[in-house]
């Protein structure tokens, strides 16, 4: 393969000229990058010449049609949901999407009602055996286990004013440890706290039914609107959030289980690719001392959740949950290395002091869903270009 | 651009358990900061600070920082790597936290150099009405173990610069002492002078402890990046 080629491929979609300023939704057509839809199954670079290109620079009136055609129909098309959410869902259809996407909810439209109502009671009854009880009858892991979620709650996206409302940290809190008991292999392990905010960030937005995309989020995102939900939709909230965390994480186990070996794995990977396809920055990256290890790892256990702001993770998450089960695992390597090869004019100019400190505060403050979107085209271009000829860059997924 | 320059470059390590404070400490010596809500650390957190001290040797710390989770063993090889200084830290107001520092400093000892010192600091002497370990349990504790001791508050300030200081100072001495040895035993010096050159940091160990294996020097290639 001529890795030059694929080089100037890469760069040519990672660094499009910037028009001046933030462009608004659908008004800037023209402006919207290029995002290759993926299909749920193949991977062959033939889908990329597939209608949905159309749809991406389409009105969002369009798009939002197209949602609502899957979404109502008696038996939404998986396959169909994917390639549209790929391109991003707008914010009133994530909670739907993502719930479907995961598998919370069944893609039969007639169930979804039954199956969350007796989710959510289940929920709520793990609760109440195993948070609910006296601290006398907790083990001694499970009253670490707690000491452990009860400093970290605080530690949630502070920046974030949603998250210190008490009411959103008890339930944090709740169902980070639920989940942690109920799944003694790996238990709560630090940075789990940061992937459950995404999940309750959109679920609380879905309580206040009329949240639109962009300033709409900022509102639930700023804690303003937490007035109008009550107890009630919290709690349901609180379930969704729990069950969604549950599959999210239960493709990518071995990520926080002892060892992390999932972890180590995905870090030698990215290391594998920027190899490749960037050479320059990798071997600046040896000679300055620095190891993958110890700029990637947080990468890789967050998610890139320390790395952007929340309605960025947000976007990155419609393409990681179209992906299906590769999403956090292949599809998010593939991220990773855009993102630091993104930066490599400027990573190739530091020393190790100057890298470690820069590497552990990417400048993405002003980053938006138009920068995600660069990112995903080109962690795509990757995917496709490595990803099915590169036999020792596949996982196997058991 | 790294511009400044130094005599020597030390790096040291914190540890203990998660939510003792400790990069609060290292915010509040290296950028004079208290973050009361700051994030938790998830792997490695790094940050530096250059002081003077002996009146005219400038020492640069090269501060790593990590969680206090278990989990995170598989990067603690590289985190200790080259640490010639280590602040073992614990909670006044947590017993659990005191009661894990013999764990924290089995393996301090196993991972971290032969000659690493290592400093006791009790966090959060500010909070006096929770206090439930007192400075006779840290202090008897340090004496047992031949470490030095310190209560601080990175809330308040108090005792942060000195814990920093008084380590780096006993780091040099310790560096200094071994040099001079190595150098009777015909060791030969290192090229002397200050670093200064920006984009090249890797001459931060061309200075006086050149010959000296145990000073932490990440910028070159077998410093501190051996394996995976
Ligand atoms: N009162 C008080 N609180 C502190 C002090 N140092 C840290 N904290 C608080 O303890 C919590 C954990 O601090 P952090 O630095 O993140 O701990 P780490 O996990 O050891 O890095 C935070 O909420 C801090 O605000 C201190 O000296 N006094
Ligand atoms: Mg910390």
């Amino acid at each position: 393969m001529n890795v030059a080629a694929t080089l100037m491929q890469l760069r040519a979609v990672a660094f499009p000229p910037l028009p001046g300023g933030e462009t608004d939704d659908g008004a800037a057509a023209v402006a919207d990058p290029v995002v290759f839809p993926r299909s749920a199954t193949a991977t062959a670079a033939v889908d990329v010449v597939d209608d949905d290109v159309a749809v991406a620079v389409a009105p969002r009136t369009y798009r939002e049609r197209r949602f609502d055609a899957i979404l109502s129909s008696p038996v939404a098309s998986l396959r169909e949901l994917r390639k549209l959410a790929w391109n991003g869902v707008p914010q009133h259809m994530r909670p739907t999407t993502w719930k479907i996407l995961l598998g919370y909810l069944p893609a039969n439209a007639s169930r979804r009602e039954g199956a969350m109502r007796r989710r959510r009671e289940e929920y709520r009854d793990a609760v109440r055996r195993h948070y609910d009880v006296p601290d006398d009858s907790r083990t001694y892991a499970e009253q670490e286990t707690l000491r452990q979620v009860l400093v970290d709650v605080p530690r949630t996206a502070p920046d974030v004013p949603l998250f210190r409302d008490p009411r959103v940290r008890r339930c944090l809190g709740r169902l980070l440890y639920v989940w942690a008991t109920r799944h003694p292999a790996s238990g709560y392990v630090q940075g789990i706290n940061d992937l459950a905010t995404p999940l309750l960030a959109v679920f609380v937005g879905e309580c206040l039914g009329d949240v639109v995309d962009g300033d709409g989020m900022a509102d639930v995102l700023d804690g303003s609107r937490m007035v109008d939900v009550t107890d009630r939709m919290m709690e349901d909230v609180e379930a969704d959030a729990y069950w969604c965390l549950t599959s999210l994480l239960s493709g990518i186990q071995d990520h926080y289980t002892s060892d992390q070996p999932g972890m180590q794995r995905m870090v030698m990977r990215l290391e594998e690719l920027v190899n490749r396809i960037d050479a320059e920055l990798a071997s600046h990256l040896r000679d300055t001392g620095i190891e993958f290890m110890q700029f990637a790892f947080k990468w890789m256990n967050c998610l890139l959740l320390r790395e952007f702001r929340l309605p960025c993770v947000m976007r990155l998450w419609d393409a990681y949950f179209s992906e299906g089960d590769g999403g956090f695992e292949d599809f998010h390597v593939y991220v990773c290395a855009s993102f630091l090869v993104h930066f490599s004019p400027t990573l190739r100019q530091m020393g190790f002091d100057e890298l470690f400190q820069f590497m552990q505060n990417m400048p993405t403050d002003d980053w938006g869903d138009r920068e995600v979107e660069i990112l995903l085209s080109s962690a795509f271009v990757l995917s496709t270009l490595f990803g099915g000829s590169e036999a020792h860059l596949n996982v196997v997924r058991h | 651009m790294d511009s400044e320059s130094y005599d020597f470059i030390f790096k040291i390590v914190l540890l203990g358990d998660s939510g003792v404070g400790k990069s609060n400490l290292v915010f509040r010596f290296t950028k004079n900061e208290f973050n009361k809500d700051s994030k938790s650390t998830i792997g490695v957190e790094f940050a530096t600070k250059t002081v003077q001290i002996e009146d005219d040797k400038l020492v640069k710390a090269q501060i790593w920082d990590t969680a206090g989770q278990e989990r995170y063993r598989s990067i603690a090889s590289s985190y200790y790597r080259g640490a010639v200084g280590a602040l073992l830290v614990y909670d006044v107001t947590d017993r659990n936290s005191f009661n894990h520092v013999p764990m924290w400093l089995k393996e301090v000892e196993e991972n971290a150099e032969k000659d690493c010192l290592i400093m006791l600091v009790g966090n959060k002497m500010d909070l006096h009405e929770q206090r439930t370990v007192f400075v006779r349990d840290g202090r008897s504790f340090a004496r047992k173990n031949g470490l030095a001791f310190i209560e601080t508050s990175a809330l308040d300030a108090t005792g942060v610069d000195t814990a920093f200081q008084r380590i780096l100072q006993e780091i040099y001495k310790t560096q200094t002492r071994k040099q001079l040895k190595s150098q009777a035993g015909g060791a030969g010096g290192g090229g002397g002078g200050k670093d200064g050159a920006p984009g090249g940091p890797a001459r931060g160990q061309t200075i006086s402890l050149t010959q000296n294996e145990t000073i932490e020097n990440p910028q070159k290639k077998q410093g501190c990046c051996g394996g995976q």
